[in-house]
């Protein structure tokens, strides 16, 4: 069983996620997945990113479980990832030094790869399900381990990548996989007409 | 009471008897028989291995030995060779199959000493272990001429064939395990540590022995007695792309089933097919053998000069079928008889750069106008209607091939590409090929790759247009079948017109058309309509 889940606490940024949402929905039904929104909280003295971690629980009998932002786009015509990637490996698109943006612990120095995980959009099997894992202090000693509040996920998922010495994998091999899943990016991007401008010429480029 | 005998004479030997007696004379005391050494030139007039003869008087004091020569080592494991060769019997190995010119020798041996052996069946035995009993005395009756043919091996063996026509000599054929020589290296893989008897015949000197030995003996040392060692096969791929993917189901079923555990190594012009196997793969001229030893050697397609290919050749036959009797000396079972590929999203990707992230694979109808024999090769005219008519119809039509690089002889015809028509010819590298083919609607082809590889996968639909092979010797198994999602449309078959009795002595090729190859093929519209029927039907 697969599932893909996006999160959408309060009602997250509707006009973007009218276009959105059906397509990752579309996916979902393409690869034979679950489509499943996480809207209530669960962590509530957390940031709301932190409640992806909703996963571990929700998608633990699962063979694959995918995450994917809201602010993600993704073409019909995409690749159906699971039939590719192996289970042993936790796939992810982008990343970037762990060291530059949360403080090392034990398992990060133990670990040695630093890795940090951008969790626009994640991927794992029964066999990485540990990728999930909570973390086992509150929000007042986490808040100290990272540079920014809001990822508090990322933290959480780069921990436990290092913490489980999970293997894993990009998924950008080439462009055409990149234009199949853009990420636009909203926390970047302070301009919410200009990002939903852009998801909308995204779409209408792909005459869909 | 019993002996192990064995002959040291002159510095070399007396040399290595320093390092193999000990095993030798340890054997001897845990089969309780006596150790008796013969270290004086005593009845020989030329070699010292005439001096086995000694055996005649020693049978006298002994009911039975077992004799060994003393480039020997034994196995402290070693079973009582006395309880495997029963009293009445000799026991030696017949190393006829593994060694070359023992005809040869048996033929000289015969004249030299006057025996007559009409019903000679073959058998050539070694004389550096016998296990004798005092019944078999009368072959030990040294002759007066010691002719140099092995040593004194030929004479005994004319002598065993004599007294076996005579009916008055029963052999009991040892197991090479008893006398293991490196002739057996490259029929069985085997390590030599593996037997319990390691006989150094046939390596390129004494001096070189001598340095071998005791690393051998170490070896077994530093077993503590756990004598596991694994076989060593080498696995040769030969063909062209399609032939190399038909052999993947035998290498598999060879790795899975048969030595799970041994040593494997495969050699190929296309490492790909067989990435997913978790072996080592090397390109042909590559390989660098990793163990002091030989490997078991397969080729897995046995050319014209084979026994095999003159029982059935692979045009006659499948060749799915004909690489796994080459390897397996078995044809498979139905269900493993599909190939297995691996595609990775990185062949994807590579797959949507050259045809663009826009479009859905599973919509493409690929069609491979290939090239090779003139028996196999269409006229261009008729791949252009058949890609412009299924292009028409609403097909979205991707042509796939590659130029071959070396030879040239195998490659794509120059079809014109139409708008709207996808071309990947010579753009994509074999996983990208695998992964285009994996996931595409439809493959249309002439007897070539792609229908191969296609095979490796559930998703396209095939149409085969075979020409010099029959369409069952060429179609894939899946799912326990080759009428899944498959279909085969000719008029005739060029292999019809071929001379393929089996009174035909000459051979013959299959390569040549005689007359129209359009007499042969399906008319373009019968493909194209039998394309729509299965396309539609799969989206029905």
């Amino acid at each position: 069983m697969k599932a893909v889940y996006v999160v959408r606490i309060n009602n997250y940024f509707p006009e973007l996620c009218e276009i959105t949402i059906p397509l990752i929905k579309n996916y979902a039904k393409k690869i034979g997945a679950e489509f499943v929104e996480i809207t209530e909280r669960k962590f509530p003295d957390f940031p709301p990113t932190y409640e992806k971690l909703q996963i571990y629980e929700l998608g633990k009998n699962n063979d694959w479980n995918i995450l994917s932002d809201a602010d993600n786009l993704i073409h019909p015509n995409a690749v159906d990832l699971t039939a590719y990637l192996k289970p042993d490996h936790v796939g992810y698109f982008s990343g970037f030094d762990a060291n530059n943006m949360f403080e090392m612990d034990k398992y990060f120095e133990r670990d040695g790869r630093n890795l940090g995980m951008a969790t626009g959009w994640v991927m794992s099997s029964n066999l990485t399900h540990d990728l999930w894992t909570p973390l086992e202090f509150g929000w007042e000693e986490a808040r100290k381990r990272t540079k920014r509040e809001f990822i508090i996920d990322e933290y959480c998922l780069s921990r436990n990548l290092a913490k489980f010495g999970l293997k894993f994998t990009g998924l950008n091999f080439s462009k055409a996989i990149w234009d199949q899943f853009p990420h636009l990016g909203v926390e970047e991007e302070p301009d919410r007409k200009a990002i939903v401008e852009k998801a909308k010429n995204i779409v209408k480029e792909w005459k869909i | 009471m019993n002996a192990v005998v064995t002959v040291a004479i002159g510095n070399i030997y007396e040399k290595m008897s320093k390092i193999t007696h000990p095993s030798i004379k340890a054997y001897a005391e845990k089969i309780g028989a006596d150790f008796v050494v013969i270290d004086r030139q005593q009845i020989s007039q030329s070699t010292p291995h005439w001096e086995k003869f000694n055996i005649y008087t020693l049978l006298n004091k002994y009911e039975r030995i077992i004799y060994i020569d003393t480039d020997i080592i034994v196995r402290d494991d070693a079973p009582n060779m006395f309880d495997i060769v029963p009293f009445t019997k000799l026991g030696m190995f017949d190393e006829a199959a593994f060694t070359d010119g023992r005809i040869s020798a048996m033929e000289q041996a015969c004249k030299t000493y006057g025996v007559i052996a009409k019903n000679w069946d073959g058998k050539y035995y070694n004389s550096g272990v016998m296990v004798i009993s005092r019944t078999h005395k009368y072959l030990f009756k040294k002759p007066e001429v010691e002719e140099f043919n092995f040593y004194e091996q030929s004479y005994l063996n004319a002598m065993i064939a004599h007294y076996k026509e005579l009916g008055e000599l029963v052999m009991e054929d040892l197991h090479y395990q008893y006398n293991r020589m490196t002739c057996m290296d490259k029929y069985t893989g085997e390590e030599r540590f593996a037997s319990y008897l390691i006989h150094y015949a046939g390596y390129p000197s004494l001096e070189y022995v001598l340095e071998l030995i005791p690393r051998d003996l170490d070896r077994w040392k530093s077993a503590n007695g756990k004598y596991n060692y694994k076989r060593h096969i080498l696995v040769r791929v030969f063909g062209g792309l399609g032939d190399q993917i038909n052999s993947e189901p035998a290498i598999r079923f060879l790795k899975e089933n048969i030595y799970p555990n041994d040593d494997i190594s495969i050699m190929t012009h296309f490492p790909r097919i067989f990435s997913h196997l978790k072996l080592p793969v090397f390109h042909h001229g590559k390989f660098k053998p990793t163990v002091d030893g030989g490997y078991y050697d397969i080729n897995t397609l046995p050319g014209p000069e084979t026994l095999q290919w003159r029982v059935v050749s692979n045009l006659l036959c499948h060749t799915v079928d004909y690489c796994s009797m080459a390897v397996l000396r078995r044809v498979l079972p139905v269900k493993d008889k599909q190939p297995k590929m691996e595609v990775t999203l990185e062949d994807v990707g590579n797959v949507l750069d050259v045809v663009g992230s826009n479009v859905n694979i599973n919509d493409l109808v690929c069609v491979h106008p290939g090239r090779h024999w003139p028996s196999k090769t269409f006229p261009v005219d008729w791949w252009q209607k058949v890609i412009d008519g299924l292009h028409e119809a609403g097909l979205k039509v991707c042509l796939i091939g590659q130029e071959e690089v070396l030879e040239k002889t195998r490659g794509t015809l120059p079809v014109e590409v139409r708008e709207g028509m996808i071309d990947t010819r010579d753009l994509l590298d074999l996983g990208s090929l695998f992964a285009l083919i994996s996931q595409c609607k439809m493959v249309i082809s002439n007897d070539s790759s792609p229908i191969h590889i296609a095979g490796a996968f559930d998703k396209p639909n095939i149409i085969l247009i075979p020409s010099c092979k029959h369409p069952e010797h060429i179609l894939p198994w899946r799912n326990g079948n080759q009428d899944y999602k498959a279909k085969s449309l000719y008029k005739k078959l060029t292999l019809e017109d071929v001379s393929a009795q089996p009174t035909e002595v000459y051979g013959s090729l299959a390569d040549k058309v005689k007359g129209d190859i359009l007499d042969y093929i399906a008319d373009p519209e019968e493909v194209i309509k039998t394309a729509l029927e299965m396309c539609n039907g799969e989206s029905k």
